[in-house]
Parts: structure tokens; sequence; C-alpha cells
């Protein structure tokens, strides 16, 4: 249920986006927004389906918690 | 060109400095030097000052925002990667912002509330605004700052009950001189979210004129933070501000005058609430628009989509729960933000100072007076 409004979302988020960059042909803009919107579904599909993650931040806190 | 007034910068350094330290600095401080904050406090003033004129001295003489402004000083290669990290830095202010904002709920006012509605509750607006541009943005944290600041100033004046123990502050001696520079450099990581001035201070319109308004505004920071740590310790002490997950919240909850004031807490929340949506919209929109400047784009509101969703599950992925959210915002994130909004800016500041020929007033170089 979650992942499929996750999915509508990113559905919305392409079609406000993807048209007008098309129109002006904005290839370099498209590009970069593409690698950053499949980050976040990278991201976000290790957030559903817990797939590995390092998190550095979290490496630390773990080593500084445990000296 | 959106062009910003300097009131509106004010505003924009006041939300920025201000709403993080507000929710947690109190404890930070307790758990590092006791009840020395207010010393810490004292001591961040002259690496402050040093910090703002930094920031002051490199706006004046640069022609692009930043981080464009590190390819003007640092050559084309060495400035893009420069910028790219940044982008980074700046997104991770804008998430650490978010996990503060949902720690602080589900553990002081909506428990059990699912993490991922309450993040899309703040970022929806903030999203709404980007997307409409950096003048929506700013007239909101304009409005916010207006009403808000004192608001969450005088909650916290509030707690100064008949338990207040102004003796708490005491004793002066006995701490580990490592601590207190911790302290110091703690409080100094705040200050450096000035940084911002270097994005929004070309849209402003007398960027000479600004170092006023940038002094007013670290002014304001001081004495706000040293509200912010000593009211809690004559509150409560040391010990148990240092256990508390939030201390103003605590004496927004305990404050009661007269039997006629009290439960006063909703007021805290929805004062804190628009300060992280002015704290998140701002460090959001330097990342996109860094986005834009690194990668040459033609628009920043494009990146607002994506970074929006990556926000959300960075939020919940990188600190899964509040005792690391305190361990990091103790030990690993002061570090990281003290070099890239600090000590880097400095360097920057002494680069330009060489590299500017010796006839040439400062601000001549952008043009800006």
């Amino acid at each position: 249920m979650f992942t499929a409004l996750f999915f509508m979302m990113v559905v919305f988020l392409l079609a406000l986006d993807v048209p007008g960059l098309l129109r002006q042909g904005l290839k370099k803009d498209l590009v970069i927004y593409a690698l950053f919107m499949l980050l976040a579904i990278y991201l976000s599909m290790v957030q559903f389906y817990h797939w590995p993650f390092f998190n550095p931040f979290l490496e630390l806190a773990a080593k500084i918690q445990t000296p | 060109m959106t062009r910003l007034t300097n009131i509106q910068l004010f505003c924009i350094l006041v939300i920025t400095m201000i709403t993080t330290p507000y929710q947690v600095l109190a404890k930070l401080l307790a758990v590092t030097v006791a009840q020395h904050g207010w010393l810490a406090i004292l001591g961040s003033i002259l690496p402050g000052f040093i910090l703002v004129w930094a920031y002051y001295y490199i706006l004046v003489n640069s022609s692009r925002p930043f981080p464009g402004l590190l390819e003007e000083h640092c050559g084309t290669v060495t400035g893009k990667i420069l910028g790219f990290i940044y982008i980074w830095v700046f997104y991770l202010v804008a998430v650490k912002s978010l996990v503060i904002f949902a720690n602080f709920f589900l553990s002081n006012v909506l428990p059990g509330m699912p993490i991922s509605i309450l993040l899309i509750f703040i970022i929806l607006p903030a999203f709404y605004a980007l997307r409409k541009g950096l003048e929506a943005s700013v007239r909101t944290v304009e409005l916010i700052t207006i009403t808000g600041y004192p608001l969450a100033m005088l909650l916290l004046f509030f707690g100064l009950g008949p338990e207040t123990d102004w003796s708490r502050l005491l004793p002066l001696g006995g701490f580990a001189v490592a601590d207190l520079f911790y302290g110091i450099l703690l409080v100094s990581t705040y200050s450096s979210f000035m940084i911002v001035v270097l994005t929004l201070g070309p849209f402003c319109h007398q960027p000479g004129n600004l170092w006023k308004w940038m002094f007013s505004a670290y002014g304001l920071f001081l004495l706000s933070t040293l509200v912010i740590a000593v009211i809690p310790i004559v509150t409560y002490g040391s010990a148990l501000t240092s256990v508390q997950t939030f201390p103003a919240f605590n004496i927004a909850r305990s404050t009661n005058i007269a039997g006629f004031i009290h439960n006063i807490e909703i007021i805290l929340v929805s004062a804190v609430m628009p300060g992280v949506f002015g704290v998140l919209a701002i460090f959001w929109f330097v990342t996109c628009y860094s986005i834009q400047q690194v990668f040459g784009l033609q628009d920043y509101r494009i990146m607002v989509g994506p970074t929006a969703i990556m926000a959300g599950i960075l939020a919940v992925l990188l600190v899964p729960n509040i005792h690391f959210m305190y361990i990091m915002l103790e030990r690993i994130f002061p570090w990281i933000f003290i070099t890239l909004f600090g000590l880097l800016p400095l360097l920057l500041a002494l680069v330009i100072r060489l590299k500017r020929p010796k006839d040439l007033q400062p601000g001549m170089m952008a043009g800006n007076n």
C-alpha cells in the first residue's frame, strides 16, 4: 500500500517536472534530475524492503557509544 | 532575479541559527560542560565574530553566490568538487532538522504517530514554498521570525518560577578545559549556520550594508543561546537537564503562573514547528541552489521533487532513534559543520585576502559598493 502510494508520488513529480524539461530541450538538467530521482527511488527501496545500506554516521555513533 | 530586503535576510539568519539550539543546545551543553554552558557561550563570542567577519569579507569580494564563488576563487575543478561536497552537507543540515523535529514530536507530543506522516506534514509545506520560489519561502520565514521567535523566548522566561535557583550556575571552577573548548565548538557549530548568507546575500538590495544585519543576527543568537542554556540549568540543575530529551519542552510543560497560565506546551510546539519549517526550507533551498550552481542547471526548482523524497527517507534511514540522534549531535555533526562551515570559509577568506591586489579596496571585486 505504502509502496504504491510512493510510486504514485514519484509519477506525480515526474509529470510535474519532466514535460517542461523536454519542451525546453534541457538535456543536462534532465540527466541530473533523473540521477537524483533514481537515487531517491533507491533509498526508498532500501527503507521499504530493508536492503543493505551503509550508514557511516550510525557506524561512527555505535563506535563512540562502545569505546 | 528575486530580491531580498536586508531585514528578510536578518530573519533568515535568526531562524537558521536559533531554531536547532532552542531544541537541543541546553541538553548538549549540560552533558558536555554541566552548569558551565553559559561560559562556553561567552567563550564562543570571539570565534563567532571572526566567522561573521569572514563571511562578510567573502561576500563583498565575490561576484557569484555560494558555492559558485568557490570556482571563482579556487579554480573550476577544486570549486566544483568543494561545491559537490557542500551540496550534501547543506542537505545534511536540512535532514538533521527533520530528524530533530520528528524525534521531538515522537517523544513528547504525539508518541506512536507514524514517522512518515509526521515527515510528510513538514516536508509538504516546504516543498510547496520552494516550488513557488525563494520569495514565498522568505516571506514565510519573515513572518515566522516576527511571530514565533518572541513567543518561543517568552515561554522560556515563564519557566523562571519559584524553584529557580541561580546558584545552580556555580561553582565556576571544577571543569575540564577540554570540555569547555568542546562546548565552545558546539555553540560555534550553530553560529556557523550563518553560512547561508553567502548564498542568499547576493540576492539582497545592498550587500555592502549586510554586515550590520549579520552582526545583529549574531548578537541575537548569542543572547538567545544564553537564555536557552541558562534557564533549564537554573530551573532543573545540570544533572537533570542532561538527562532530559528536550529541556525547553519540559519547562513549558511545568510552567504554572498563579494557576492561570499553564498547559502551554502546545504553544511551544506551535512556535517550534514553523521554526523547523524555516530551517528546512532555507537549507533545502541552499541545497537545490547549490546543485544548480555546481551542475550549471537552468532552474533550481526542478531539484525540489527528488530531494523531497530523499529528505524524508534519509531522515528515517540515517538516525534510528533519539539516543543515536544525540550521539550524532554531540560527537559527529559538530566536526563536519565546523570544518565545512567554519574552517573552510576562514581559509577561503585568507585566500581571497592573499590573492587580492594590494591597491584594491574590499568590495571592489564584486562591484557591490
